[in-house]
């Protein structure tokens, strides 16, 4: 009769394992399933500042699994202690970049015609909006840009000085 | 000693009532909508196909074999249409031994049953490992295999309990150890 309790007590055990097993792993492909089709936000993973042409080159990345349409971005200037330009905002630039899923696409970011080049100390703050496939909701991603050094690469990621 | 036993297996009766209606509550709330969870569905189904033999098997066994422990004479011709012997063989035989031959008989489907789970378990190893490439298939067959286990596991707490009985049923036909060493 002992012999019968411990064996018992062996498959309530093992039953505990089989069933955290099976149930992990549907628990986990479910939640894989549903994590797949929640849009990502797309990340500027590089900013440069382009003097020839006045402009910003962003590499703007999707991390996620469904496309992200980039329709249009507005820029805000704020001047910096070195520079004669003065602030400005421009909103409602149309840009119509589709991004595939895990792809980086570059973007370039007009700065204001006849505004001077940018100095040092200079920020610009790039806000662009963009939509996914399952919602008609227009989101935005804010990416504040420090011009630091001459023509050298700039990312900033603590959301910069504001005067 | 048997009225705790009994309010114990009682407790355990309604446990297992209790998880029954819940598992039934979770198969409406979660219907199968992926397919990994309909793999796991017809790895559960087909090898509880291959095991249904088995899961009957030995549960008449250990009912059976409770029955002769417990001092009733159980119905010889019940026993009798479970073994694939010749009719005239097994009427020579006394009740425990025909348990005995019982338990033999489903040996071979317990075996049958191990080695295709055995292979599926291998199989299964090898895409988790990447040794045949995780790829589309790797995923399903994985969920096949939690599907058999869960089948394999209830064959093989009910081949353990019913291997249990074994000693009891032998007492009977040689009787008590003390008394065989007496005599």
């Amino acid at each position: 009769m002992s012999k019968r309790l411990w064996i018992t007590l062996l498959i309530a055990i093992l039953g505990l394992f089989v069933g955290a097993g099976a149930g992990g792993y549907i628990t986990y492909n479910r939640v894989m399933r549903t994590v797949q089709n929640i849009p990502a936000s797309p990340i500027v993973v590089g900013a440069e500042y382009d003097r020839d042409n006045n402009r910003l080159v962003f590499s703007v990345l999707n991390p996620g699994t469904l496309p992200l349409s980039l329709d249009n971005y507005s820029i805000a200037f704020t001047p910096g202690e070195s520079t004669q330009q003065q602030a400005y905002f421009i909103s409602n630039i149309p840009l119509g970049i589709t991004i595939n899923p895990m792809e980086v696409a570059v973007v370039y970011i007009n700065l204001k015609e006849q505004a001077l080049p940018l100095e040092i100390g200079d920020i610009v703050t790039t806000t662009i909006f963009y939509t996914h496939p399952l919602s008609p909701d227009v989101y935005s991603v804010v990416h504040p840009f420090v011009y630091e050094r001459g023509g050298n690469q700039k990312v900033d990621t603590t959301g910069g000085k504001q005067k | 000693m048997k009225k705790v036993e009994n309010i114990v297996g009682g407790l355990i009766f309604a446990l297992f009532l209790i998880l029954l209606l819940a598992g039934i509550m979770g198969i409406v709330l979660f219907w199968p909508r992926y397919p990994e969870d309909i793999a796991f569905l017809l790895g559960f189904l087909s090898f509880w196909l291959l095991a249904n033999r088995l899961l009957f098997g030995y549960s008449q066994f250990i009912n059976v074999s409770e029955l002769l422990v417990s001092g009733i004479e159980p119905d010889r011709n019940y026993i009798m249409d479970r073994i694939g012997q010749p009719r005239s063989f097994l009427e020579t035989l006394s009740i425990p031994f025909l348990l005995m031959a019982w338990l033999q008989e489903l040996d071979k489907y317990k075996y049958t049953y191990y080695t295709a789970f055995l292979l599926i378990t291998l199989l299964s190893i090898l895409f988790k490992f990447n040794l045949l490439g995780y790829g589309i298939v790797g995923n399903y067959i994985e969920g096949t295999f939690w599907g058999a286990a869960v089948i394999t596991f209830i064959v093989f707490s009910l081949e353990l309990i019913a291997h249990t009985y074994v000693d009891d049923i032998m007492e009977i036909t040689t009787g008590k150890p003390e008394e065989v060493a007496n005599g």
